[in-house]
Protein backbone atom coordinates (compact mmCIF):
# COMPACT_ATOMS: atom_id res chain seq x y z
CA UNK A 1 0.00 0.00 0.00
CA UNK A 2 0.94 3.82 -0.48
CA UNK A 3 1.03 6.33 1.20
CA UNK A 4 1.47 10.26 0.14
CA UNK A 5 0.65 13.42 2.18
CA UNK A 6 0.41 17.57 1.92
CA UNK A 7 0.35 19.98 3.92
CA UNK A 8 -1.77 22.39 2.07
CA UNK A 9 -2.80 25.85 2.83
CA UNK A 10 -5.43 26.63 5.94
CA UNK A 11 -3.77 23.85 8.00
CA UNK A 12 -5.64 21.53 6.18
CA UNK A 13 -3.26 18.27 5.43
CA UNK A 14 -4.02 15.76 2.52
CA UNK A 15 -3.19 12.16 3.03
CA UNK A 16 -3.55 9.94 -0.16
CA UNK A 17 -3.79 6.21 0.65
CA UNK A 18 -3.61 3.89 -2.64
CA UNK A 19 -3.70 -0.03 -2.47
CA UNK A 20 -5.94 -2.61 0.21
CA UNK A 21 -6.04 -1.53 3.33
CA UNK A 22 -5.24 -5.11 4.45
CA UNK A 23 -3.28 -6.50 7.33
CA UNK A 24 -0.52 -6.48 4.79
CA UNK A 25 -1.53 -2.25 3.64
CA UNK A 26 -2.23 -2.03 7.39
CA UNK A 27 0.98 -2.50 8.15
CA UNK A 28 2.46 -0.85 5.65
CA UNK A 29 2.15 2.46 6.29
CA UNK A 30 0.46 2.86 10.19
CA UNK A 31 3.62 3.96 11.71
CA UNK A 32 3.68 6.84 9.56
CA UNK A 33 -0.34 7.10 8.95
CA UNK A 34 -0.86 7.70 12.83
CA UNK A 35 2.62 9.83 12.90
CA UNK A 36 1.02 12.19 10.32
CA UNK A 37 -2.09 12.21 11.73
CA UNK A 38 -1.29 12.88 15.32
CA UNK A 39 0.52 15.69 14.33
CA UNK A 40 -1.80 17.35 12.21
CA UNK A 41 -4.87 19.28 13.02
CA UNK A 42 -6.97 19.70 10.14
CA UNK A 43 -7.03 15.78 8.05
CA UNK A 44 -8.54 14.94 4.97
CA UNK A 45 -7.90 10.78 4.18
CA UNK A 46 -7.71 10.20 0.18
CA UNK A 47 -9.63 6.90 -0.04
CA UNK A 48 -10.73 6.69 -3.32
CA UNK A 49 -7.49 4.63 -4.49
CA UNK A 50 -8.47 2.34 -1.36
CA UNK A 51 -10.10 -0.87 -2.97
CA UNK A 52 -10.46 -2.90 -0.12
CA UNK A 53 -10.91 -2.89 3.79
CA UNK A 54 -10.59 -5.22 6.52
CA UNK A 55 -11.16 -4.72 10.21
CA UNK A 56 -7.19 -4.60 10.66
CA UNK A 57 -7.30 -1.47 8.64
CA UNK A 58 -10.79 -0.15 10.22
CA UNK A 59 -8.78 -0.25 13.15
CA UNK A 60 -6.41 1.92 11.81
CA UNK A 61 -8.56 4.09 11.07
CA UNK A 62 -9.74 4.71 14.20
CA UNK A 63 -6.54 5.14 16.01
CA UNK A 64 -5.86 7.98 13.81
CA UNK A 65 -9.18 9.75 13.96
CA UNK A 66 -9.28 9.61 18.34
CA UNK A 67 -5.64 10.46 18.22
CA UNK A 68 -6.53 13.66 16.35
CA UNK A 69 -9.87 14.26 18.41
CA UNK A 70 -7.66 13.57 21.31
CA UNK A 71 -5.76 17.15 20.39
CA UNK A 72 -8.71 18.88 18.82
CA UNK A 73 -8.07 18.12 15.42
CA UNK A 74 -10.47 16.47 13.63
CA UNK A 75 -9.99 13.80 10.20
CA UNK A 76 -12.68 12.97 7.39
CA UNK A 77 -12.26 10.26 4.86
CA UNK A 78 -12.63 11.41 1.20
CA UNK A 79 -14.43 9.37 -1.26
CA UNK A 80 -14.37 5.93 0.07
CA UNK A 81 -15.74 3.34 -2.45
CA UNK A 82 -19.19 1.93 -1.96
CA UNK A 83 -17.74 -1.68 -0.85
CA UNK A 84 -14.91 -0.27 1.48
CA UNK A 85 -17.90 2.23 2.97
CA UNK A 86 -20.11 -1.06 3.36
CA UNK A 87 -17.63 -2.60 5.37
CA UNK A 88 -17.30 0.68 7.64
CA UNK A 89 -20.88 1.28 8.14
CA UNK A 90 -21.51 -2.92 8.67
CA UNK A 91 -19.16 -2.66 11.67
CA UNK A 92 -20.53 0.69 13.25
CA UNK A 93 -17.70 2.60 12.58
CA UNK A 94 -19.00 5.34 11.00
CA UNK A 95 -20.40 6.48 14.22
CA UNK A 96 -16.48 7.77 14.36
CA UNK A 97 -15.50 8.14 10.86
CA UNK A 98 -17.07 10.58 8.51
CA UNK A 99 -16.91 10.90 4.70
CA UNK A 100 -17.18 13.49 1.87
CA UNK A 101 -17.31 12.78 -1.02
CA UNK A 102 -15.58 16.12 -2.74
CA UNK A 103 -12.44 18.02 -1.63
CA UNK A 104 -14.11 20.54 -1.20
CA UNK A 105 -16.89 19.14 1.17
CA UNK A 106 -13.88 17.91 3.08
CA UNK A 107 -11.92 20.64 4.16
CA UNK A 108 -15.39 22.35 5.07
CA UNK A 109 -16.18 19.70 7.02
CA UNK A 110 -12.30 20.09 8.65
CA UNK A 111 -12.35 23.64 9.18
CA UNK B 1 -11.88 -21.15 -30.83
CA UNK B 2 -9.53 -20.68 -28.01
CA UNK B 3 -9.94 -23.63 -25.18
CA UNK B 4 -7.87 -23.00 -21.87
CA UNK B 5 -7.27 -26.11 -19.19
CA UNK B 6 -10.10 -26.12 -16.88
CA UNK B 7 -8.75 -24.88 -13.63
CA UNK B 8 -8.30 -27.34 -10.67
CA UNK B 9 -11.91 -27.30 -8.89
CA UNK B 10 -10.86 -27.41 -5.44
CA UNK B 11 -7.38 -25.73 -3.79
CA UNK B 12 -5.63 -25.80 -0.51
CA UNK B 13 -2.55 -23.76 1.19
CA UNK B 14 -0.82 -24.10 4.44
CA UNK B 15 0.39 -21.01 6.33
CA UNK B 16 2.18 -19.93 9.42
CA UNK B 17 0.48 -17.81 11.66
CA UNK B 18 2.30 -14.86 10.92
CA UNK B 19 0.37 -10.99 9.31
CA UNK B 20 2.61 -11.66 6.01
CA UNK B 21 0.71 -15.08 5.98
CA UNK B 22 -2.53 -13.48 5.55
CA UNK B 23 -1.56 -11.28 2.37
CA UNK B 24 -0.21 -14.79 1.02
CA UNK B 25 -3.62 -16.29 1.03
CA UNK B 26 -5.51 -13.37 -0.65
CA UNK B 27 -3.24 -13.61 -3.38
CA UNK B 28 -4.31 -17.18 -3.09
CA UNK B 29 -7.68 -16.95 -3.29
CA UNK B 30 -7.25 -14.46 -6.07
CA UNK B 31 -5.78 -16.49 -8.06
CA UNK B 32 -8.33 -19.25 -7.56
CA UNK B 33 -11.10 -17.40 -8.01
CA UNK B 34 -9.54 -15.30 -11.60
CA UNK B 35 -10.98 -17.79 -14.10
CA UNK B 36 -14.17 -18.17 -12.05
CA UNK B 37 -15.50 -15.17 -13.40
CA UNK B 38 -16.52 -14.32 -9.79
CA UNK B 39 -19.22 -11.09 -9.77
CA UNK B 40 -16.84 -8.90 -7.23
CA UNK B 41 -19.16 -8.38 -4.41
CA UNK B 42 -18.92 -11.98 -4.29
CA UNK B 43 -14.93 -12.39 -4.35
CA UNK B 44 -14.78 -9.18 -2.14
CA UNK B 45 -17.03 -10.86 0.91
CA UNK B 46 -14.33 -13.98 0.39
CA UNK B 47 -11.32 -12.39 0.22
CA UNK B 48 -12.52 -10.15 3.52
CA UNK B 49 -13.77 -13.33 5.34
CA UNK B 50 -10.83 -15.41 4.86
CA UNK B 51 -8.85 -12.24 5.67
CA UNK B 52 -11.02 -12.06 8.68
CA UNK B 53 -10.89 -15.44 9.84
CA UNK B 54 -6.77 -16.11 9.53
CA UNK B 55 -6.47 -12.52 11.29
CA UNK B 56 -8.55 -13.84 14.02
CA UNK B 57 -6.33 -16.46 14.73
CA UNK B 58 -2.84 -15.22 14.35
CA UNK B 59 -4.11 -12.97 16.83
CA UNK B 60 -6.02 -14.39 19.11
CA UNK B 61 -5.28 -18.16 18.37
CA UNK B 62 -2.77 -18.20 21.49
CA UNK B 63 0.24 -19.48 19.15
CA UNK B 64 3.15 -17.76 17.55
CA UNK B 65 4.37 -18.56 14.10
CA UNK B 66 4.53 -21.82 14.61
CA UNK B 67 0.46 -21.91 13.91
CA UNK B 68 -0.18 -24.94 11.33
CA UNK B 69 -3.25 -23.01 9.56
CA UNK B 70 -4.75 -24.43 6.72
CA UNK B 71 -7.55 -23.56 4.18
CA UNK B 72 -8.87 -24.71 1.29
CA UNK B 73 -11.68 -23.56 -1.54
CA UNK B 74 -13.96 -25.69 -3.26
CA UNK B 75 -17.01 -25.37 -5.81
CA UNK B 76 -20.57 -26.53 -5.44
CA UNK B 77 -23.34 -26.25 -7.07
CA UNK B 78 -24.33 -22.85 -6.67
CA UNK B 79 -21.64 -21.96 -4.31
CA UNK B 80 -18.16 -21.57 -3.51
CA UNK B 81 -17.10 -23.18 -0.10
CA UNK B 82 -13.83 -21.94 2.22
CA UNK B 83 -12.40 -24.17 4.69
CA UNK B 84 -10.10 -22.87 7.35
CA UNK B 85 -8.19 -24.97 10.03
CA UNK B 86 -5.98 -24.17 12.85
CA UNK B 87 -4.92 -25.88 15.54
CA UNK B 88 -4.79 -23.10 18.63
CA UNK B 89 -7.13 -22.80 20.94
CA UNK B 90 -10.80 -23.99 20.63
CA UNK B 91 -12.61 -20.84 19.72
CA UNK B 92 -16.19 -20.77 17.78
CA UNK B 93 -16.65 -17.68 15.51
CA UNK B 94 -20.17 -18.37 14.91
CA UNK B 95 -21.55 -17.92 18.62
CA UNK B 96 -18.55 -15.76 20.23
CA UNK B 97 -19.87 -12.89 21.42
CA UNK B 98 -18.71 -9.29 20.33
CA UNK B 99 -17.43 -6.26 21.96
CA UNK B 100 -20.00 -3.39 21.75
CA UNK B 101 -16.52 -1.20 21.30
CA UNK B 102 -16.15 -1.07 17.26
CA UNK B 103 -12.46 -0.18 18.04
CA UNK B 104 -11.11 -2.72 20.21
CA UNK B 105 -12.23 -5.97 17.90
CA UNK B 106 -14.78 -8.01 17.25
CA UNK B 107 -15.34 -6.35 13.74
CA UNK B 108 -13.51 -9.54 12.36
CA UNK B 109 -16.40 -11.26 13.68
CA UNK B 110 -19.39 -8.72 12.80
CA UNK B 111 -17.85 -9.17 9.49
CA UNK B 112 -17.54 -12.88 9.08
CA UNK B 113 -21.15 -12.91 9.36
CA UNK B 114 -22.41 -10.31 7.75
CA UNK B 115 -20.57 -11.47 4.32
CA UNK B 116 -20.77 -14.83 4.11
CA UNK B 117 -23.62 -16.74 3.25
CA UNK B 118 -23.65 -19.05 5.52
CA UNK B 119 -20.79 -20.51 8.19
CA UNK B 120 -19.97 -23.86 10.56
CA UNK B 121 -17.79 -24.16 12.94
CA UNK B 122 -15.94 -27.37 14.27
CA UNK B 123 -13.56 -28.52 16.63
CA UNK B 124 -12.28 -31.55 15.54
CA UNK B 125 -8.61 -33.74 16.88
CA UNK B 126 -7.90 -30.66 18.89
CA UNK B 127 -8.45 -28.30 15.49
CA UNK B 128 -10.64 -25.31 14.46
CA UNK B 129 -12.39 -25.61 11.60
CA UNK B 130 -14.64 -22.76 10.09
CA UNK B 131 -16.44 -23.51 6.65
CA UNK B 132 -18.04 -20.62 4.92
CA UNK B 133 -20.20 -20.91 2.21
CA UNK B 134 -21.01 -18.15 -0.52
CA UNK B 135 -23.98 -18.31 -2.65
CA UNK B 136 -23.21 -17.37 -6.05
CA UNK B 137 -26.03 -14.84 -8.05
CA UNK B 138 -29.34 -17.02 -8.78
CA UNK B 139 -27.61 -19.88 -7.38
CA UNK B 140 -25.88 -20.15 -10.77
CA UNK B 141 -23.11 -22.43 -11.18
CA UNK B 142 -19.66 -20.99 -12.17
CA UNK B 143 -18.61 -20.96 -15.91
CA UNK B 144 -17.08 -24.31 -17.38
CA UNK B 145 -18.92 -26.51 -14.85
Amino acid sequence: MKMEYQDLQDGVTRITLAGDLDARGAGEIDLQFQAVVASRSKVVVDMEQVGFLASIGIRTLIQAVKANAGKGGKLILLAPADPVWKVIVTCGADSLLAAAYDFEAAVAAVS
Amino acid sequence: MISRPPSPPSAEITLTGSLAAIGEAGDWLAAWLAPRSAPADLAFAMRLCLEEALANIVMHGGRDESAAISASLAERKGAFILSVSDDGVPFDPVTAETPKDADVGGNGLILLRRYASAMRYERETDRNRLTLVFSLPDGRSTPDR
